[in-house]
């Protein structure tokens, strides 16, 4: 739950008449509000607690009562972000030009954090949550932001609704420590939660292989896998828009072989490599995609069980260390 | 190079049984002059691909000419007397609809239609299917459409994935890819085509184009600061030509009651 609605004393009035009485009664008490005491009005929107929905609601009421200059910052960047992104282009605010980026940042987390609770309330309105999560992710690198983006992405699923930009905007966080999230609902006592979650975790052997077995076994062996390759993993881009069956997670073979982190992007190896393993990765991409394999394995494996062993095998040349692997795992990988 | 029931086909005479610079001739020559190995089960079986391929390429054209517009999910518009749409902006079958005549709805009433560009590719699939099949076979294997980006794929078209291919033929379905989109416009962050011949692809909202100009296009809606180029992804999905060959050939239509001899 977002920090917003952990103290139930800090909704304030316009969102507690939201809250027990609905988007109707909150326009109209508004509406009279402006008419009898506007100063009251513009105090209430302006409040520090206030929650996004509650603007939002009240977007027209507020241009109508021309009360938008008495907006302080955050409301007044929220409408113009709210406005730029259903335009889908720059007005004349400019609110999305290099020059505002720092200061709408603090304004979009309010979005989404203080919104997603109201999240279904309309098409614009989800619009707006979507594209906030994309920026918070893919512009800002926000990683805070991602369990709320995930807890939309599985309610939306459950009511059949559109999840496929919030999918977008939560993978485009390339942050493999979210994907424990998603194995986590393999627990959940909803289907749907846990046919969405083998959904996107199919890059995992024991789930792309297995998709009906019993759930419990799949959370456990996707937190062995996930644990055991954590740091070797690499997000692809891949999404619902390019392919029926997107793997949004590969295993960085080259890395695995070498036991160095792969970075998140590309799986390309996060740290410069000493000649030694430059030349054990010259031979290696040298192999075929089997061979490549059966050593990643053979490598993980000596690695787990004795880091000597580990380099005292990598420091054969290439057919040797094939030879070993064959001979440790079997050669069937 | 191409083998028909294990047989290796001499490329001279394979390729002079089709018309000089049609399609059928382009992806033939493509086959027999490949390294790769492309095994057919009979001649048929290869015709049906060649003869399937050219109607992609030409429902990709008609779709192209067409009033049929881009529409991201949320705004996504179909002709109700044929389709449902679904809450999250994809399109089932109405009930008591014939699948049949609902794909060829969307290219008689193209204004009612807008979507966008991957289930686009997919109405592309089901109007080239619609137009080679039997109208019973079609209706039977496709009772339940539902259209919407690739997901809810029906299995027997057999759609699948190849990231890695040695030739590229006309009626491939490929993906250009936007790493950096803008945010604001979550559409651009990739464009699915049909590749058509002579270099060019067909891309709903995009139209018919070159792959460099549709990586002009895609460029035009990054990121202000973006360093990050668009892509013509390695990628490929088409039909499964084999399995719907099978379909096709092994059809038999049910006798009308005026087709049954009274004696």
């Amino acid at each position: 739950m977002s920090m917003y609605f952990k103290n139930p004393e800090r909704i304030k009035f316009l969102d507690e008449i939201r809250f027990n009485n609905g988007i109707c009664k909150l326009k109209e008490t508004f509406h009279d509000l402006v008419n009898k005491n506007p100063e009251e009005a513009v105090k209430l929107i302006n409040d520090e607690n206030v929650l996004f929905p509650s603007l939002f609601i009240l977007q027209h009421e507020i241009k109508r009562s021309d009360l938008y200059n008495q907006l302080n910052v955050r409301n007044k960047y929220a409408l113009e972000i709210t406005n730029e992104m259903l335009l889908k282009e720059i007005s004349k605010t400019q609110r999305f030009s290099y020059e505002h980026k720092q200061e709408n940042y603090s304004t979009l987390k309010w979005i989404l954090e203080t919104g997603y609770i109201e999240d279904g309330l309309s098409d614009q309105y989800d619009e707006v949550l979507e594209t906030a999560a994309i920026i918070l992710t893919k512009v800002y690198k926000d990683k805070s932001c991602l369990r709320t983006i995930e807890e939309m992405i599985f309610n939306r699923y459950r009511k059949g609704a559109f999840i496929y930009d919030l999918v977008w905007a939560f993978f485009e966080a390339s942050d493999p420590e979210s994907l424990i999230m998603v194995v986590n609902r393999l627990r959940s006592s909803n289907r749907k939660d846990i046919e969405l979650a083998r959904r996107f975790l199919n890059f995992i052997p024991c789930i792309g292989m297995n998709g009906e077995e019993d759930p419990m076994k799949q959370y456990q062996c996707s937190l062995k896998w996930i644990n055991e390759n954590q740091n070797f993993i690499y997000y692809t881009g891949e999404t619902f828009l390019q392919t029926s069956n997107p793997y949004r997670y590969a295993v960085s073979l080259e890395a695995r072989y070498l036991q160095k982190t792969a970075s998140n992007v590309r799986g390309e190896l996060s740290r410069s490599l000493t000649a030694d393993e430059c030349t054990c990765m010259d031979s290696f991409m040298r192999l075929d995609d089997a061979s490549k394999l059966l050593l990643s394995n053979c490598s993980a494996m000596l690695y787990r069980k004795s880091k000597y062993m580990w380099s005292q095998w990598l420091r054969n040349p290439i057919e040797k260390q094939i030879e070993i692997a064959q001979r440790t795992l079997g050669g069937s990988q | 190079m191409i083998k028909i029931t294990g047989s290796l086909i001499d490329s001279d005479t394979i390729i002079n049984q089709y018309i000089q610079n049609s399609i059928e001739w382009k992806i033939v020559s493509i086959l027999s002059s490949s390294s790769e190995v492309y095994r057919y089960d009979s001649q048929k079986q290869l015709d049906f691909e060649l003869n399937l391929r050219k109607n992609i390429v030409k429902a990709a054209k008609d779709l192209d000419k067409s009033k049929f517009s881009f529409k991201v999910f949320r705004k996504s518009k179909c002709n109700q007397d044929y389709w449902h749409r679904t809450k999250e902006g994809g399109f089932t079958l109405e009930n008591g609809v014939k699948p049949s005549e609902a794909v060829k709805d969307i290219y008689i009433h193209s204004s009612d239609y807008g979507t966008e560009c991957s289930t686009a590719i997919v109405i592309v699939y089901y109007k080239a299917l619609v137009d080679i099949f039997p109208e019973d076979l079609f209706n039977k294997l496709f009772s339940e459409i539902y259209l919407m980006n690739w997901q809810h794929l029906d299995y027997d078209l057999g759609i699948v994935d190849y990231t890695k291919v040695s030739d590229y033929l006309p009626g491939d379905g490929r993906y250009f890819k936007n790493p950096d989109v803008d945010p604001l416009k979550p559409e651009w962050q990739g464009e699915n085509v049909i590749y058509l011949d002579n270099d060019l692809y067909y891309g709903h909202g995009i139209g018919i184009l070159s792959d460099e100009k549709i990586i002009v296009a895609l460029n035009k809606e990054r990121i202000s600061d973006s360093e990050v180029l668009a892509y013509l992804t390695n990628s490929v999905n088409h039909l499964n030509f084999k399995y719907l060959s099978n379909k096709y050939y092994n059809f038999e239509p049910l006798l009308q009651e005026e087709d049954i001899p009274l004696y």
